[in-house]
């Protein structure tokens, strides 16, 4: 009698996730419960890392119905596969953005350009170790700072790493304020970060309307790939710019980009089980995340220096790494390394105008790649 | 296999332009004529071998035509005020309705 109830419980127990449960388990929980407390108690990026943390946290918990199809997780999932989250959250991103800094100082959108050195240092050092070169690619990508972009290019080139990817993509973006300012220091001198810059010119409503449509239509011309992307981006922007559709632009802003965010966090976090995730595999590719974020940063501060040697009015090289694009993270960080050096400094607008091109370099190196791997 | 073909190549814009380009980044390509399109191109491209010599060919290129891209968008920005000698639009009057 006796055995037959122990017989009976243990075939319970078997039933539920407790009994699946394994070190990797508690060690992917343990990752989400930092993501949580970063996000929390440290504010770094909470948008990202409370919904990313708290979807591995349960993607961890053996038996969780939310991951198998028909679950809740699996659909925010799909969302992000089908390629639908991210052109609406650019949609989004589009809305809240003011273009203006850009606009104002075209000379700066080439730091958009020298800041993204790092995806092709990453992609060539993938390449190395032995991906693929689509795999190689799409985690060269990550170093261009946009969670959105990386994702997409992921799904076009190698699907199969997307948690990985993306959960590095937006690890790094959260850690920003960590990893570059070692890097900005290291190459500039101390007059160099004192610099201070002009005034720049006020963008009028005309331009600022006419920007989106014209990018518009050069992207979906000349990069149909990631015309998806780019073309949300503006589409949001011009409900912004043109004044006359305030609550669609609030809504995009706000209510849509607020539900994309919740549905691409817990989709992301949700693809961190252990048995995929902890793989030698996803170190190298947290490596080689971090190799590019630190080569980009370095690549921006170095072509803003060598632009100052052709420029009379010198620009502040600290915001050449604003020229990654993770708006605005990176362009606060160019603002605050300036200040401590020089409190009458003030480079947050500056900064914009590099890091805002560096979305549009993001998208023109993603586009390139896609062609050039014969991908549609 | 990494590569693909595009439609045919047609206008007399890019003949010299285009062609040197296209040929530079495609030296086993061929182009041919066709009347139903403005601009049409068709070129077979060189497959980019799957190693490190097609990645660092790859970065290359990308990032060579990133920055070449990139300043032709920092001409149309730096272009743009222009715009203003034709047309001022009052932020006032678009808020509150014409």
């Amino acid at each position: 009698m006796f055995d037959q109830l122990c017989s009976l419980f243990r075939a319970l127990l078997a039933q539920t996730g407790a009994a699946q449960f394994w070190w990797g388990n508690l060690l992917m929980i343990a990752v989400g419960i930092v993501m949580v407390f970063l996000a929390i108690v440290k504010r770094y990026e909470p948008f990202l890392l409370l919904g990313i943390g708290f979807s591995c946290i349960v993607v961890n918990v053996p038996g969780s119905d939310l991951v198998l199809p028909g679950g809740l997780f699996h659909y925010a999932y799909q969302g992000v596969s089908l390629l639908i989250v991210p052109p609406l959250i650019f949609l989004g991103v589009g809305a809240m953005t003011d273009f203006g800094p850009m606009i104002a100082s075209p000379k700066l959108v080439l730091l958009g350009a020298g800041a993204h050195l790092g995806i092709f240092v990453a992609l060539i050092l993938a390449k190395v170790i032995g991906f693929s070169l689509p795999e190689s690619g799409a985690i060269g990508l990550i170093g261009g700072a946009d969670g959105p972009m990386a994702i997409f290019v992921t799904m076009k080139l190698a699907p199969h790493l997307l948690p990985q990817i993306s959960v590095a993509a937006y690890s790094y973006m959260a850690l920003m304020p960590l990893i570059q300012p070692p890097v900005m220091r290291l190459l500039t001198t101390k007059a160099e970060r004192e610099i201070s810059m002009a005034r720049v010119r006020t963008v009028s409503r005309l331009e600022k309307i006419l920007f989106p449509v014209v990018i518009a239509i050069l992207v979906n011309l000349f990069f149909p790939p990631v015309a998806p992307l780019v073309t949300m981006l503006m589409l949001g922007n011009l409900l912004r710019e043109a004044l006359v559709v305030g609550q669609l632009a609030e809504t995009a802003g706000g209510t849509v980009l607020g539900v994309m965010t919740l549905v691409l966090t817990t989709a992301i976090g949700s693809t961190m089980k252990a048995d995929t995730f902890l793989t030698f595999r996803t170190l190298e590719i947290v490596g080689l995340g971090l190799i590019a974020f630190v080569f980009g940063t370095g690549s921006g501060v170095l072509t803003a220096k060598v632009m100052n040697l052709f420029l009379t009015e010198k620009i502040n090289p600290l915001i050449g790494s604003a020229g990654i694009a993770s708006v605005p993270i990176a362009a606060r960080v160019s603002h605050i390394v300036a200040h401590q050096a020089n409190p009458k400094n003030y480079l947050i607008f500056h900064a914009m105008g590099p890091n805002l091109a560096g979305v549009f370099g993001t998208a023109i190196s993603g586009g390139i790649l896609l062609a050039l791997l014969g991908v549609h | 296999m990494i590569g693909r073909e595009s439609p045919r190549f047609s206008s007399a814009l890019y003949s010299s332009v285009g062609d040197a380009v296209l040929f530079a980044t495609n030296p086993a390509g061929t182009f041919s004529l066709s009347p139903h399109r403005l601009l049409n191109l068709h070129f077979i491209m060189t497959p980019i071998p799957d190693t490190v010599g097609g990645a660092a060919i790859i970065s290359l290129v990308d990032f060579i035509l990133s920055f070449a891209i990139i300043s032709g968008i920092g001409v149309i920005l730096a272009a743009l005020p222009i715009v203003n000698r034709f047309w001022n639009i009052n932020d006032a009057k678009l808020r509150n309705g014409h």
